[in-house]
């Protein structure tokens, strides 16, 4: 069972930690961007990707650092992100209880 | 680049962490760069407008979204509800002891309250800091509201001080928590809008028996004169007779004075009614010179009830030396009212009431003794 002081995700905080999960080293917010659009069918804005990064930084659930800047980005560094053990957690626990709750479901939905 | 998107950008660049303003510029940059190659110019510069725009309503949404649950609500609606309380016991305590201040639609109530909301707002911020001004936000609101929507007759001094002190109160009780130069600083923009909002109410208490008589203008008819007498404030005694036959008698107070710059003359009879309640009594007495007739009427206050005495062609004003007789028809017959007067000093009503049409009078009814007041 889970206890009131864990991190709880929202939807949009859900698919970004899997997004930066799945690019691993190479996650920044464009690549999570279209990670999200090609993968879930999703549409994102930057702005929205960046807020929601933000937001679980602050949380703990990843990390960031700045790269190299580069001239084809106008001479702007990426922002890279991390899932750390504790966003893992969070995304094992989500993935618990929507397992949990979801169970069963699609036979009873069968029958009926 | 695009052009015409300074603003975007730098509005982008403010609302996100710093360094995530950039990294989002130059993906958007990055992106626009390889469209740059696969579409038209145009084509590219659309996308990197519409993407900036799109990004830059989502962090507005975010952030707006981030603001609202961060704001302490129910600390902020106790304390409104303790302001709410607090004021109520103040008026309560203040009707005792200083019932001129204790009017709802009273500037110097709420400059009086202050220090007590000063002080809700410190403890609400003791909680939360942002309560104290989420308190006052709240204030302001409801102040504007109420101003809005009210029906009473209300002083400038007070719209200003309800949109002003209180709110004002409550942002320096979340400011106690900081600094000494923050809260003289907030100290004296309270004292200044406190200042500015007393200078603007209305003398609290107002005695109507005071009054100035005013003079009578040059231009007024002569006729005027045979009322002239009623002018000033006057003392004495009353008696009337009541229905039952049994005569009351009660002290008066008569006070006449020019009106409409001196062309008309008003005078009033302030005195306890025979159940002893007060009782007030408005005359108005003008000549109109044109027509050549006396325009006088009485306003009865307990009932507001308006008595038409004379005008065209309707009742009459008799002058015999400096006494008058007035004589009109109402509801209870036709009454005639004599003003007898002995001297400047001194002057005597006495009214009588005919209900068969004159030939007899039913006198006594009502007899006033006035001498002027020291």
């Amino acid at each position: 069972m889970g206890t009131r002081d864990e991190v709880l995700l929202g939807t949009l905080e859900h698919i970004v930690l899997l997004g930066v999960l799945r690019l691993g080293s190479e996650a920044y917010g464009a690549t999570i961007r279209d990670e999200i659009e090609q993968r879930g069918g999703r549409a994102m804005s930057f702005g929205a990707v960046y807020v929601t990064l933000q937001r679980m930084e602050s949380k703990g659930l990843v990390t960031s650092r700045l790269g190299e800047p580069t001239a084809e980005r106008g001479g702007r560094a990426k922002r890279f992100f991390q899932v750390t053990a504790e966003g893992r957690r969070a995304l094992r626990r989500v993935q618990d209880v929507v397992g949990a709750m979801a169970e069963g479901l699609k036979t009873a939905r069968g029958t009926t | 680049m695009p052009t015409h998107t300074d603003w975007a950008v730098r509005t982008l660049s403010r609302l996100l962490r710093q360094g995530d303003g950039a990294a989002l510029l130059g993906d958007l940059t990055e992106e626009y760069a390889r469209r740059l190659n696969r579409t038209s110019a145009n084509d590219a510069a659309q996308w990197y407008r519409r993407e900036l725009y799109w990004s830059l309503a989502a962090v507005l949404r975010l952030r707006a979204v981030e603001c609202v649950r961060a704001v302490p609500w129910t600390i902020a609606a106790a304390a409104f509800v303790v302001v709410g309380l607090y004021e109520f016991l103040a008026v309560s305590l203040l009707s005792l002891t200083w019932p001129a201040v204790a009017q709802w639609t009273s500037a110097l109530r709420l400059v009086v309250e202050s220090p007590g909301i000063v002080a809700i707002a410190y403890v609400a911020a003791t909680f939360r800091r942002s309560a104290a001004f989420v308190l006052g936000a709240a204030m302001l609101c409801v102040a504007a509201l109420l101003n809005v929507i009210t029906t009473e007759d209300i002083s400038m001094g007070y719209v200003i001080a309800s949109l002003v002190v209180g709110p004002l109160a409550a942002f320096l009780g979340g400011l106690l928590h900081r600094g000494p130069k923050t809260v003289a600083s907030a100290s004296l923009v309270l004292l200044v809008m406190t200042s500015s909002a007393y200078a603007q109410e209305p003398t609290p208490a107002l005695d109507t028996m005071k009054t100035i008589h005013g003079s009578k203008s040059p231009y007024a008819p002569q006729e005027l004169d045979a009322f002239a007498f009623l002018v000033g404030k006057w003392e004495g005694t009353g008696r009337t007779r009541l229905p039952d036959g049994k005569v009351v008698e009660f002290p008066i107070t008569w006070i006449g004075r020019y009106i409409l710059d001196g062309t008309a003359i008003e005078d009033e009879g302030h005195g306890p009614a025979p159940d002893g309640s007060r009782s007030v009594g408005i005359n108005f007495r003008q000549y109109d010179s044109t027509r050549k007739v006396w325009i006088i009427e009485f306003l009865y206050m307990p009932t507001f009830e308006l008595f038409r005495q004379v005008h065209q062609g309707s009742g009459s004003v008799t002058v015999s030396g400096r006494n008058v007789t007035v004589t009109s028809d109402g509801a209870l017959g036709r009454v005639r009212e004599h003003y007898l007067v002995p001297d400047d000093d001194h002057w005597v009503y006495r009214q009588e009431v005919s209900t068969d049409g004159g030939r007899n009078w039913n006198e006594g009814r009502t007899d006033l003794d006035l001498r002027r007041s020291k």
